[in-house]
C-alpha cells in the first residue's frame, strides 16, 4: 500500500489535539514524504471552560516531542509547575494530618531502600516522604522545582504541570494546524458508515460531506460516539471499589497578586469525598469530588463553600459552581476493529492521581508509534493496545483504592465502605499481604507497562500509616551506617535547595517576562 | 552594569572637578573577576588572549557574552603581580571607575543614561593622576577616553543581545561542561558555560548564514565559537600558577 494512511480524529478537547499532535509529530505530517495523514473533525471549535488539571512529568517529553516550547506552553496555559500532590486527613482528619507523593524516587533507590531503617527508628519523628525525598520540603515551602537559568523541560527537581485545560487544547490546536498541518474541520458527524467487514469506512458529516480515514480515534468525550455509540463496546463500571461519583468545581482567584502558587496539587480529604486544590498563575482550580450514595449535593457544597472561604473570603459573595456527573470505570476494551478511543471516551476515573492526561498520552504514543499499516497487523496492534491498556487501568484502580482503604477515619459510612474488603479489587488485598513482611519493590511491578512505579506505592502506604514487620527480616536491615549517609545526605539537599531555588510564584513570573531558553 | 559595595553617585564637573584617577590601579577592578560582561566589537580583540563564552543571568536567565579570566568564582589568572598580564584589556574593566546609570525625571516616560563615578573606588585620588577637567574646566584626553569606553559599551549592549536573540532563534548555543583535571590531580566540573555549536553553524542554510552575515554577526559567531579553544590556555595559566 502507497498511499497514505489518514487518521480521523474525532473530537477536539485535550485528547483529540494531543492525539492528533503526537501523531502528526511523529510522522512529520509536514513533509509531503509522510505514510500518514492526520484530520481533526469536532463540532464546536469553542473550547469547554477548563478545569484546572495536573499532569505527570512525562508532559515535558510529550511537548518535546510535539514541538512546543514549554515557555510558550507555560505562557499560554497559565501553567505552572507541580512536584506532586499533598494528601492533607486521609489518615485520621485531624488538622495537622497529611503526607506527601512527591514525583522523585526515594534518595539511594535503586541501590538501597530506606524503608525499614526508616521504620524501626524515626516513623515518630519525620514522615516517611520527608525523610526520604526533599521535595516536600520544596513544596512546603512553596520553592519551584528549577531556576530560571534551567533550560526548558530540564529539572533541578523532577516536576509536572498544572494547566489550564481549555487554555492548553487551544495551544495545541494552534500548534497542530499552523505547524504539524492536521487538517481541521468544524462541523456534526450525522452517520457513521461501515464497509462490509465492520470496518469505519467514513463519517457522514453536515458540511463537509463523507470523511473517509483509515483508522478512527474516538476522542469524543463521555459521549463515546465510535466506542460506545456506534460499536457498543460496554462499559465496565467501577463504583463498587471507588464512590465518587459527582464533582462541584469552581475557580478561585488568588487573595492578592504575591499569593504563593503551590508547587504541588492539594488533595484535602472531607467526610464524603476530597477537594482539589490546584494552583495555576491566573487562579485556583478547586473542586469537590464525593459520592452522592453517602452524602447531599448541599453538603458537600458546603464543605466546598468551608474549604474555600478560608483560601479566599471574598469568594463568600458569589460562590457559584459547575456540577459534574462523574462515572467512575472503563469501556471493555478499547480498539475495535480501525476504531481506538482516548480520552473520556475510554473511561474516566477520579482525578486523584492525574491519570486522565497521562492515559491520553501513553495512548497517542502507541497509536503513533504503530503507524502506519500496510495490512492486516491492526488486528494485532488492537489486542496488544487492549491488553496493555486494560492492565494499565487496572493498575491505576488499585493504586487509587490504595489511598482510601488505608485509612483509619471512621467518622463517616463513606470511609468506613472504603475498608470494606469486598470493594477492594484481588491484586491489591495480595500486594497488601506481601507488603506485610516486606515493603513495595520493583519486582512486584515487573510489567513493561506499569504506571506507578513501587516508589509511588512507598510513599503512600508509609505516608498513610502501614505497618510493615520488618522484624521477621530484620538480619537484612544492618547497614545503618549507610542508612545514616542517605538520611543526611537527603536532609543536606533539602537545606541547600529550600535556600538556592526561587519560589514558585517567582520562577513563574520570570518565565513570564524573560522566557527559559532552551538549552 | 552594576556593582555591589561600592558608592556610585552622579558625575558633576562642579563636585568632580578636582577628582583625579590613578590610571595604573583602574585594572585592579577587575583582579578578582572570573567573566567580564563583553560586547561584540571587542570579540576578536578578546579572543586574541580569552575564550569568549556565552552565560546567563542569574536573575533573568537571558543569556550574555563574557570574557572568560579564570575557573572558579574570583580566580583572574590574567592578573599577576598586581598587574594585567595581557595586551588586551576588556572595556568593562577600563571603564572603571565609571559607571552608567539611568535616571528617570518627574514626567518622563523614558529613563536617561547619566554618567556616574564610584566614589570608592581605589583608582580615585584627590591628588595623584590624571584629572578630568582641566584648568578651563574642559574635559581632559584622559576624560574624553574613558567616555568613549562607556558609549561603545553602551552601543555595544543592544547589539550583542541582538545577536544573542539571533544565535537563540537558529538554535545554535548549546552548554558546555568542563572536566578538567589540573596539575596537581585536582578535579574541577565547570557547568553554566554555554558556546556556539560548530556542527550547526556549519550546517546553516544559505539563507540562514546571509541573515547573520546581513546583520553583521557572522564574524563574530566565527570568533566567538573558535575562542573557546583558549580555554585550554587558561588552563595552562592555571597549572603554571600551581607548580
Amino acid at each position: 500500500m502507497n498511499r497514505k494512511n489518514k487518521v480521523v480524529v474525532l473530537g477536539g478537547g485535550t485528547a483529540g489535539w494531543l492525539t492528533a499532535a503526537r501523531i502528526a509529530a511523529q510522522h512529520k505530517c509536514q513533509l509531503e514524504t509522510s505514510k500518514v495523514e492526520v484530520c481533526l473533525i469536532e463540532s464546536s471549535d469553542v473550547p469547554p471552560v477548563g478545569v484546572g488539571e495536573g499532569t505527570w512529568p512525562t508532559m515535558r517529553n510529550t511537548l518535546k516531542a510535539i514541538g512546543i516550547s514549554e515557555t510558550e506552553f507555560l505562557r499560554e496555559c497559565d501553567a505552572s509547575f507541580k512536584q506532586g500532590a499533598k494528601f492533607a486527613k486521609w489518615r485520621t482528619g485531624a488538622e495537622d494530618d497529611f503526607y506527601y507523593h512527591p514525583l522523585m524516587l526515594p534518595q539511594g533507590f535503586t541501590q538501597f531502600d530506606l524503608t525499614p531503617y526508616w521504620q524501626m527508628q524515626y516513623q515518630d519523628k519525620i514522615s516517611y516522604s520527608n525523610a526520604v525525598c526533599f521535595q516536600e520540603a520544596l513544596c512546603e515551602q512553596g520553592r519551584a522545582p528549577k531556576n530560571v537559568t534551567t533550560a526548558e523541560f530540564a529539572s533541578i527537581a523532577n516536576y509536572a504541570y498544572h494547566l489550564d485545560a481549555g487554555k492548553f487544547a487551544s495551544l495545541l490546536k494552534k500548534h497542530c494546524v499552523e505547524k504539524l498541518k492536521v487538517r481541521h474541520i468544524v462541523d456534526h458527524v450525522v452517520q457513521v458508515n461501515n464497509t462490509i467487514d465492520g470496518n469505519i469506512a467514513s463519517l457522514s458529516s453536515q458540511n463537509h460531506g463523507e470523511i473517509s480515514g483509515d483508522l478512527f480515534v474516538d476522542c469524543s468525550g463521555f459521549a463515546s460516539l465510535l466506542l460506545g455509540q456506534h460499536y457498543q463496546v460496554p462499559f465496565v463500571d467501577k463504583r463498587d471499589v471507588l464512590f465518587i461519583d459527582k464533582a462541584l468545581a469552581l475557580h478561585v482567584p488568588y487573595a492578592s497578586e504575591q499569593e504563593d502558587i503551590s508547587s504541588h496539587t492539594i488533595s484535602t480529604a472531607q467526610k464524603n469525598g476530597w477537594i482539589w486544590d490546584i494552583g495555576l498563575t491566573s487562579r485556583r482550580g478547586v473542586g469537590h469530588v464525593y459520592s452522592s450514595k453517602h452524602t447531599s449535593e448541599q453538603s458537600a457544597a458546603d464543605e466546598l463553600y468551608a474549604y474555600v472561604k478560608q483560601l479566599n473570603p471574598a469568594i463568600a459573595q458569589n460562590f457559584d459552581y459547575r456540577k459534574i456527573d462523574i462515572r467512575s470505570g472503563h469501556r471493555s476494551h478499547f480498539w475495535h476493529k480501525n476504531c481506538v478511543a482516548v480520552g473520556l471516551s475510554a473511561g474516566f476515573l477520579e482525578p486523584l492521581e492525574a491519570s486522565a492526561l497521562v492515559l491520553v498520552e501513553l495512548s497517542a504514543n502507541m497509536i503513533a508509534q504503530q503507524l502506519p499499516f500496510s495490512g492486516r497487523e491492526m488486528e494485532i496492534v488492537a489486542k496488544r493496545f487492549n491488553e496493555t491498556f486494560l492492565y494499565r487501568w487496572a493498575r491505576i484502580i488499585d493504586f487509587l483504592k490504595l489511598h482510601y482503604m488505608l485509612t483509619q477515619r471512621t467518622d463517616s459510612a463513606f470511609w468506613r465502605d472504603n475498608c470494606d474488603q469486598t470493594s477492594i479489587p484481588d491484586s491489591l488485598l495480595e500486594l497488601l499481604q506481601l507488603w506485610q513482611k516486606r515493603p513495595p519493590a520493583d519486582f512486584d511491578f515487573s510489567s513493561n507497562n506499569e504506571v506507578f512505579p513501587a516508589a509511588s506505592y512507598l510513599y503512600v502506604l508509609y505516608g498513610m500509616g502501614f505497618k510493615t514487620d520488618f522484624a521477621q527480616q530484620s538480619y537484612l536491615y544492618q547497614d545503618e551506617k549507610q542508612a545514616q549517609q542517605w538520611f543526611a545526605r537527603n536532609q543536606q539537599m533539602s537545606h541547600q535547595l529550600v535556600k538556592s531555588l526561587p519560589t514558585n510564584r517567582e520562577l513563574l513570573n520570570k518565565i513570564r517576562e524573560f522566557g527559559l531558553s532552551k538549552v | 552594569m552594576s556593582s555591589t559595595n561600592n558608592n556610585i553617585v552622579a558625575l558633576n564637573p562642579e563636585h568632580h572637578r578636582d577628582i583625579r584617577i590613578k590610571s595604573e590601579l583602574i585594572e585592579q577592578h577587575g583582579s578578582q573577576l572570573h567573566l567580564v560582561p563583553a560586547v561584540l566589537s571587542e570579540f576578536i580583540k578578546l579572543a586574541v588572549h580569552y575564550p569568549i563564552v556565552i552565560t546567563k543571568n542569574s536573575q533573568t536567565g537571558q543569556f550574555m557574552c563574557s570574557a572568560m579570566l579564570g575557573l572558579s568564582q574570583g580566580e583572574n589568572l590574567f592578573w599577576q603581580a598586581d598587574k594585567w598580564n595581557a595586551v588586551y584589556v576588556p572595556l568593562q574593566v577600563r571603564r572603571q571607575p565609571f559607571f552608567v546609570g539611568q535616571e528617570k525625571e518627574e514626567g518622563a516616560d523614558k529613563a536617561r543614561f547619566v554618567l556616574c563615578i564610584d566614589e570608592n573606588s581605589p583608582a580615585i585620588s584627590q591628588t595623584e593622576g590624571q584629572a578630568l577637567f582641566d584648568d578651563a574646566g574642559e574635559e581632559t584626553e584622559f576624560f574624553k577616553n574613558s567616555r568613549s569606553i562607556i558609549s561603545e559599551i553602551l552601543q555595544g549592549e543592544p547589539l550583542t543581545r541582538d545577536f544573542l536573540t539571533h544565535l537563540e532563534r537558529l538554535d545554535l548555543i548549546e552548554a558546555i561542561s568542563l572536566d578538567i583535571t589540573l596539575a596537581n590531580q585536582q578535579q574541577m566540573k565547570i557547568n553554566g558555560l554555554y558556546t556556539i555549536s560548530q556542527d550547526k553553524l556549519a550546517d546553516l542554510d544559505a539563507e540562514q548564514l546571509k541573515q547573520l552575515q546581513t546583520k553583521g554577526y557572522l564574524g563574530p559567531a566565527y570568533c566567538l565559537a573558535h575562542s573557546v579553544a583558549q580555554i585550554y590556555a587558561l588552563i595552562d595559566r592555571k597549572n603554571q600558577q600551581l607548580t
